[in-house]
């Protein structure tokens, strides 16, 4: 009897284990309808993410972004955004501090058409924590900008853009 | 049973209500200062100074630019002039830092290639017949730089065939709008 016991917990805890590991991400996953990644500013102005402290200093965040979507339909479901911001360390791509970390998921969905461009396809990002937004335009099929509240693109930097990249197996 | 409802009813109006953005504000959205140690152009012919960062890869190939091994990005600094009455294009300058000719100054050297030339306005890029488009030509004969208009701001590099370039996490093809002063630094 307690042996019985013991392979049914054993098993069960294996079971588990293996259904909860976390695929890895691989853009041609079709459950996944792309992976993005980006270097953008940061400033006092423009915390285009919620959780980012007002008092932080910030001039630099990398997104990577992972775009769900359903296997048959390829409708949108879900999205999760990992970033890490702070000060850029000169002479690398990394961070004072190594910097802080960010996350956030939720639902997304797609808008065609905006007032100034019937053309537009706008992917929206919902938070589920903090129920707050933020949206892009698609360009073409590999790339992703940021938008401001009007929907207008982001304005960039010298050394830096709004601009989110497919990422794409080598 | 009537705070039931009306609480029932705030729950469902705040689930379906508009999600409060975290997008930038639009009067946060502006237009970046650039430091340069090179006279500032100014003046009714001059329509704008956009400048990036994009990788090297493609895009110095496009332009025949021999470039340090490894090359991770290139250092754009682009110009453009526009007749002051018709607002038509007339030329453009455009400084690439990190690939082209050998530069020395005092305690090193780096790659430098400025292009000058004439730019135009056309019309259709891939699917979309009525995207704006900035031609710039390269001195090469038939060979253009081609700079798809996002808006007032943004312009994104396009390969040879008019499509976007995809940059990485790190370096996007995407020039900026900028605003520059008399800085301090480097020859760059």
């Amino acid at each position: 009897m307690k042996q019985r016991r013991f392979i049914f917990t054993v098993s069960l805890l294996l079971f588990i284990i293996t259904s909860s590991c976390p695929q890895t991400n691989s853009p041609e996953d079709p459950s996944i309808r792309g992976i993005f990644t980006a270097s953008t500013p940061c400033s006092q102005g423009t915390r285009p993410l919620p959780g980012i402290p007002a008092g932080v200093d910030c001039e630099l965040i990398k997104w990577n972004l992972v775009l769900y979507q359903d296997k048959s339909t390829k409708a949108p479901t879900t999205y999760t955004l990992h970033c890490s911001y702070g000060m850029a360390k000169q002479g690398t791509r990394g961070f004072i501090g190594g910097g802080k970390k960010i996350a956030m998921e939720g639902p997304w969905t797609i808008m065609k058409g905006t007032a100034s461009n019937s053309h537009s396809v706008i992917y929206q990002l919902k938070d589920n924590k903090t129920d707050k937004a933020i949206s892009f335009l698609r360009i073409g099929n590999d790339l992703l900008h940021l938008l401001d509240s009007d929907l207008r693109l982001m304005t960039g930097t010298a050394a830096w853009s709004y601009t989110l990249n497919r990422l794409r197996n080598e | 049973m009537k705070s039931s409802l009306i609480a029932f009813a705030t729950v469902l109006c705040s689930l379906h209500g508009k999600p409060l953005t975290a997008q930038t504000a639009a009067a946060d959205n502006k237009i970046s200062v650039s430091g340069t140690y090179r006279p500032i152009p100014t003046g009714p012919s001059l329509f704008g100074v956009f400048q990036g960062r994009p990788p090297c890869q493609g895009i110095a190939g496009q332009l025949q630019l021999p470039t340090d091994i490894p090359c991770e990005m290139l250092k754009w600094s682009l110009i453009l002039y526009r007749e002051p009455l018709q607002l038509q294009p007339t030329t453009y300058s455009l400084s690439i830092v990190g690939g082209g000719d050998i530069v020395k100054q005092e305690g090193g050297s780096y790659r430098q290639k400025l292009l000058e030339g004439k730019w135009a306005i056309i019309r259709g890029m891939g699917s979309d017949p009525d995207a704006e488009v900035y031609r710039l030509e390269t001195g090469r004969p038939g060979k253009y730089l081609y700079l798809w208009k996002g808006d007032e701001n943004v312009l994104f590099i396009l390969d040879e065939d008019k499509t976007p370039r995809v940059g990485n996490e790190d370096f996007s093809y995407t020039l900026n709008r900028v605003v520059l002063k008399q800085g301090q630094g480097k020859l760059k």
